[in-house]
């Protein structure tokens, strides 16, 4: 009797638990998201002047806004271009190379993930000005985040090689394959589904990238920046909307994701 | 290195190396050499200020030979003397506007000089170190029933709920506390409205409201790790010790938190590097007075324009990430190799 007791208790406190936590995860995520659409010249939920549309509205035609928008897409497709196959060569790299030197090779590719970002920001900088002379804009923006997102990119391209049968490749050279005909008729089909998350992943790192951007873009502007900017000159509930629309977006792309992980694993 | 070569073949080998290289130096390591680089030497003021005082005193010596010209026009002797003048001011011009690049540990010795900044450095250790531990003490529980307790289907909807918060945006996250924290916000309307307070809190002029804004923002790096490794965990060894009388202290001491140890590490690391780091959450959520050392380093480099100061704070933050990582990893005995899963 006394064990069901106390088992009851744990299980009402670990719900409690949770309850506070999903409670501390979200309101904040509410309380922006309702702002969006309060009649008030200032982001606040209370007091509540009456619903309105007039923010989304700003939104869509803020110019401002939407070309950051468009500069952070433009960043974003170039850091996919550049680190997905960078990100890929030191996978294949760093799995066929000995034992000593790839524990060497690979501190030193996986080092940016563990730099600051802001560091990674201030090295780029320092590098392409002295040497090259080249100044802030969006070309440096893709060379800093780059550095980092490969990593990530090979982080997964190597997890996902280490489940590869090692069979398949024998198999396929003794029927006659060459080493360029196995990479491309089985490994890189192999490798299919981590070359799609690592592209997701390396568009989301670099769209909502910060600390990096921050010392690399000069005189231009990204989502981010603008949001940067936003809060400190010139705050309207346009940036509730903004939040409002980005949350939105992450829950339709998290269910899919979650969904289709079930899927995967059965 | 031949091994590439035989496994992927030629062209495809080529490739790999070149990359990989090309990777490694121009993105990583030439930055790093040369932020290092920078770190160490500054202009010579002191010869600048010397250059600019020659000019001066040639300046007013020209001045004082063309007065004499204006009565004398017809002195070819003073006319060729201000030639010579004014060709020594225009060298005196060029060399002052490349001053010279002097090698010293000036930059260093400033910062070791300076007491507000030394000051904000060490609060960036102990704020970072504190949000860490703040994220460790609430994720374990959150990981280890997430991991263990919970049903299949309640367990997807969890990992949704989690998801979420973790990949909307850093800023807007934080700006979210912006709202709740601010003078008129709905912490302290609801605190006066409950009679608690009677004057609102200024959460922005002390560092509080930084600390509770980098703990909402960094604690899911906390998480997912600990909860990754721990779902790898094979419940029968909970089972067994727990048949063998184990009492549930010691089965989080000498099975759990052993197992989930390459876990609890990375998130350690990842919350103390990414707050130490952090120049959005600070700048958003700080006051005047709660500056923190990211934004010294940012205004070297867009306010005062003194990059090579910008460059060695910026290293002393490396070395201080770079230290702390190899007393986690010696800490929890994990590899860096072992990181990655």
């Amino acid at each position: 009797m006394i064990k069901f007791n106390s088992k009851t208790i744990l299980n009402i406190s670990v719900k409690f638990y949770f309850f506070l936590f999903f409670i501390y995860l979200f309101l904040p995520l509410l309380v922006v998201s309702f702002a969006a659409f309060n009649d008030s010249s200032i982001p606040t939920v209370y007091p509540w002047k009456g619903f309105t549309f007039e923010w989304l509205i700003k939104f869509f035609s803020d110019e401002a806004l939407m070309k950051s928008i468009l500069n952070s897409l433009i960043i974003a497709i170039g850091v996919v271009l550049l680190s997905i196959p960078m990100g890929l060569a030191g996978a294949l790299f760093l799995l066929s190379i000995g034992n000593k030197a790839r524990n060497i090779f690979y501190a030193v590719l996986v080092s940016p993930i563990l730099t600051p970002g802001v560091i990674i920001g201030i090295a780029t900088l320092v590098m392409w000005n002295s040497l090259f002379e080249v100044s802030g804009g969006l070309a440096l923006t893709i060379v800093g985040q780059t550095t980092f997102i490969s990593s990530m990119a090979m982080l997964l391209f190597m997890s996902r090689l280490q489940k590869f049968n090692k069979n398949l490749e024998l198999a396929a050279l003794d029927l006659g394959a060459s080493p360029t005909q196995l990479f491309f008729k089985i490994t890189l089909p192999f490798l299919k589904p981590a070359i799609y998350s690592a592209t997701a992943l390396a568009f989301l790192q670099s769209v909502q990238n910060y600390n990096t951007t921050l010392f690399l873009i000069g005189t231009k502007s990204t989502i981010t920046i603008h949001i940067g900017s936003m809060i400190k000159l010139g705050l309207t509930p346009v940036l509730n909307v903004l939040a409002f629309i980005s949350i939105l977006l992450v829950i339709i792309l998290s269910t899919l994701y979650a969904l289709k992980k079930r899927e995967e694993n059965g | 290195m031949t091994k590439i070569f035989k496994r992927y073949g030629k062209g495809l080998g080529i490739y790999i190396l070149l990359s990989t290289m090309l990777w490694l130096s121009i993105f990583i390591i030439f930055p790093q050499i040369l932020m290092v680089n920078y770190s160490m030497w500054s202009y010579d003021d002191q010869a600048q200020e010397q250059l600019w005082q020659d000019a001066d005193k040639l300046d007013a010596k020209r001045y004082k030979l063309e007065l004499v010209l204006k009565e004398q026009p017809q002195n070819s002797k003073i006319k060729e003397e201000i030639k010579v003048i004014s060709n020594k001011i225009t060298k005196i011009d060029k060399l002052s506007q490349y001053p010279e690049k002097v090698y010293s540990t000036k930059n260093y010795e400033y910062l070791a000089k300076n007491k507000l900044h030394r000051k904000i450095f060490f609060k960036t250790i102990w704020s970072s170190i504190l949000v860490t531990l703040i994220a460790l003490i609430v994720c374990y529980p959150i990981a280890y029933f997430l991991a263990h307790i919970a049903s299949k289907k309640g367990k997807i909807l969890l990992f949704i709920g989690l998801i979420i918060p973790y990949w909307v945006d850093e800023l807007l996250r934080t700006f979210a506390w912006f709202m709740i924290l601010s003078y008129n916000g709905i912490i302290n309307t609801s605190l006066i409205w409950m009679g608690i307070i009677d004057q609102p809190i200024e959460f922005f002029q002390n560092n509080s409201a930084a600390l509770i804004g980098m703990v909402y923002a960094y604690i899911l790096f906390m998480l997912f790790p600990i909860y990754n490794t721990l779902e790898t965990l094979d419940k029968n060894q909970i089972l067994a010790a727990r048949d063998l009388g184990a009492s549930w202290l010691t089965i989080h001491k000498r099975i759990i938190i052993p197992y989930a140890k390459p876990g609890i590490a990375v998130g350690i690391i990842f919350v103390f590097m990414l707050t130490a780091g952090t120049y959005a959450v600070p700048s958003i959520l700080g006051g005047t007075s709660s500056i923190w050392f990211t934004q010294i380093i940012y205004s070297w480099f867009f306010d005062g324009g003194n990059w090579n100061q910008g460059a060695t704070y910026g290293l002393m933050l490396l070395v201080l990430c770079i230290t702390f990582i190899m007393i986690m990893l010696k800490v929890f005995k994990v590899k860096l190799e072992d990181m990655a899963k």
